[in-house]
């Protein structure tokens, strides 16, 4: 993986919701480790591009929007979780999209959970940051 | 059967016969294998001989006997071989004859036993069988085209056919071509009618589902617009308070509250269009369960008021359980909104079985409606009361109405202003998915 250290990677093509995420994140003090990646491919550039470089500390959550160009977000949560590298990176997809057949094929893929981000800020602030309270904060990373 | 002088009254009985008949084939006409049956079988019972009703085929080609009769029953079986076989035209230049000419043609000894010989095997040998001793063969005419034969034969030993009985044959015939010529038109039209139909029916399940997907791309595709404009928007007013006036903040909060609504509306929308697509699982639903629960969410969206709740035991229904979750969450929100301000809240719940429908209601004594608007009410978007008196998107009935229709089911209302209201939904008793 190449880059700074980080902890939260943020996949969000949209820069509102992207800033939106990251304002969020700041209210609970985990903004400073976030690096923001706007499509799908600069995604799988992060992760695999530079295979030489030696291994860095994964991060400890990706937040993964699935609606993205170049490569969509299905394709890199495919990519991340058939990796050995990257398969025990949680995954966090963040979608418009309530529709069965993205969570259904989220899931069967190996993502670690599911958000539909709602339209309400309030409502999108606080799962933002209860995601990032619980990844960062309460679960236990692997060893 | 008369073969004989005309006086008065042979002459009456002959047009009521002659009437009797021409009922009967316009009674048929709509009934094309019917109308066949009843030609023969009434030349037959007129004239009193074995009488054969043969049509050409499409391609002009061959006569098919398509109804035989004779009306002396129990001598079916030879005929019926007669019937058969599709007598080819080529095969029979008597019959050509008769077609070409136009009008009936006699065969009498010995041109029967001629005509007989013209046949080719089975139908010579079953001709002989039948031991034919004349045929009339008169066409069956019709507007410049000609449908086919109607056959009467004289068996054995019997005089063929006199005057009197030729032209009853005839005209016989011209009617039963004209009924035929009705017959086939009426079927072409019926079939025209369907497959129009058909179309037009597969047409619109296109144009629907495209309009469905259409309205979903659309919510789906506007909450991020929306979420970013109400988001900001609170940022603005969260972080550069200070920086505003008190026009200013009014002026931030009517964008707040906009895009909040404007939120609420494609959230509904998308719920609404959801529930048109989802497929259906249909199971055994304990109504009962549900409407409490659904009622218990709504009392804690405004628990500090005073409800008298009835509810009475509510039969089962063979439904989708998710789908009727958001039946009765709308219905018993709606009930418990629309009777703010009445102290107490009395909300009644029941149900009951019929024949064939399972009849469930909610009622409240909140403020009811005007049932002049009544048939609005389950529209999409429409409302009944405004903003400031009531919140709402005009969904949510909408929502019920559809989902109880994909059921096989109907709903409807019935209210009075400031008297309050009760919804009534029936689902039928035999699932029905759709």
């Amino acid at each position: 993986m190449s880059g700074l250290p980080c902890e939260i990677v943020l996949v969000e093509d949209s820069d509102e919701d992207a800033e939106l995420a990251l304002r969020a994140l700041k209210r609970q003090n985990l903004a400073n480790g976030v690096h923001r990646l706007v499509d799908g491919a600069a995604a799988l550039d992060f992760f695999f591009g530079d295979s030489t470089a030696p291994s860095r500390v994964p991060p400890r959550v990706v937040l993964l929007d699935l609606k993205l160009p170049k490569v969509s977000g299905l394709d890199v949560l495919r990519r991340l979780k058939s990796d050995e590298r990257t398969r025990s990176v949680p995954v966090v997809v963040l979608t418009s999209s309530k529709e069965d057949r993205d969570l259904t094929e989220a899931y069967r893929l190996g993502a670690n959970s599911y958000i539909v981000k709602p339209v309400e800020f309030a409502n999108f602030a606080k799962a933002i940051e209860t995601l990032g309270v619980y990844w960062m904060l309460v679960n236990e990373p692997p060893p | 059967m008369g073969e004989g002088e005309g006086g008065t009254s042979a002459t009456l009985d002959r047009v009521a016969l002659h009437s009797d008949v021409l009922g009967a084939f316009a009674d048929a006409t709509a009934d094309y294998p019917r109308l066949l049956e009843t030609i023969a079988a009434r030349t037959a019972a007129v004239l009193g001989h074995f009488c054969a009703l043969c049509l050409l085929s499409p391609d002009g080609l061959h006569l098919e006997t398509v109804a035989t009769c004779d009306p002396r029953e129990g001598e079916g079986r030879s005929l019926a071989a007669l019937a058969e076989e599709p007598l080819a035209l080529a095969a029979s230049p008597v019959l050509r004859e008769a077609l070409a000419a136009g009008e009936s043609v006699l065969f009498a000894e010995p041109s029967a036993g001629e005509l007989t010989r013209t046949l080719d095997e089975p139908l010579r040998s079953a001709a002989r069988a039948l031991d034919v001793g004349s045929v009339l063969v008169a066409p069956l005419r019709a507007r410049q085209e000609t449908y086919g034969v109607l056959l009467v034969v004289c068996r054995g030993a019997l005089p063929p056919l006199a005057a009197e009985g030729r032209a009853l044959a005839d005209d016989l015939a011209r009617h039963a071509a004209l009924a035929i010529a009705n017959a086939r038109l009426l079927r072409a039209l019926r079939l025209e009618i369907a497959e129009r139909e058909s179309r037009r029916i597969a047409e619109l399940e296109v144009a629907n589902r495209e309009l469905e997907s259409f309205s979903y791309s659309v919510s789906h595709d506007l909450r991020a617009p929306v979420r970013a404009i109400a988001g900001f928007a609170l940022l603005l007013e969260e972080e550069h308070a200070k920086g505003l006036d008190a026009e200013g903040l009014r002026l931030l909060g009517v964008i707040r509250r906009s895009a909040q609504r404007m939120g609420m509306l494609t959230d509904d929308l998308l719920a609404l269009s959801r529930t048109g697509r989802q497929a259906m699982k249909i199971e055994a639903v304990d109504m009962d369960a549900l409407a409490r629960e659904a009622l218990d969410e709504a009392r804690r969206a405004e628990p500090d008021r005073e409800y008298d709740v009835r509810i009475a035991p509510l039969p089962p229904a063979a439904a989708d359980r998710s789908l009727l979750e958001h039946v009765w969450r709308n219905l018993l929100a709606n009930a418990v909104k629309y009777s703010r301000g009445r102290s107490p809240t009395v909300i009644e719940i029941g149900g009951e079985t019929t024949d064939d429908e399972t009849v469930y209601r909610v009622n409240d004594n909140g403020v009811g409606f005007d049932m002049r608007y009544a048939d609005r009410l389950f529209k999409v978007f429409e409302r009944l009361h405004t903003e400031p008196e009531f919140e709402g998107t005009g969904v949510g009935l909408a929502l019920v109405d559809r989902i109880v229709r994909r059921h096989g089911g109907r709903v409807w209302a019935e209210g009075a202003l400031g008297a309050g209201a009760t919804f009534h939904f029936a689902l039928p008793r035999a699932a029905r998915a759709g």
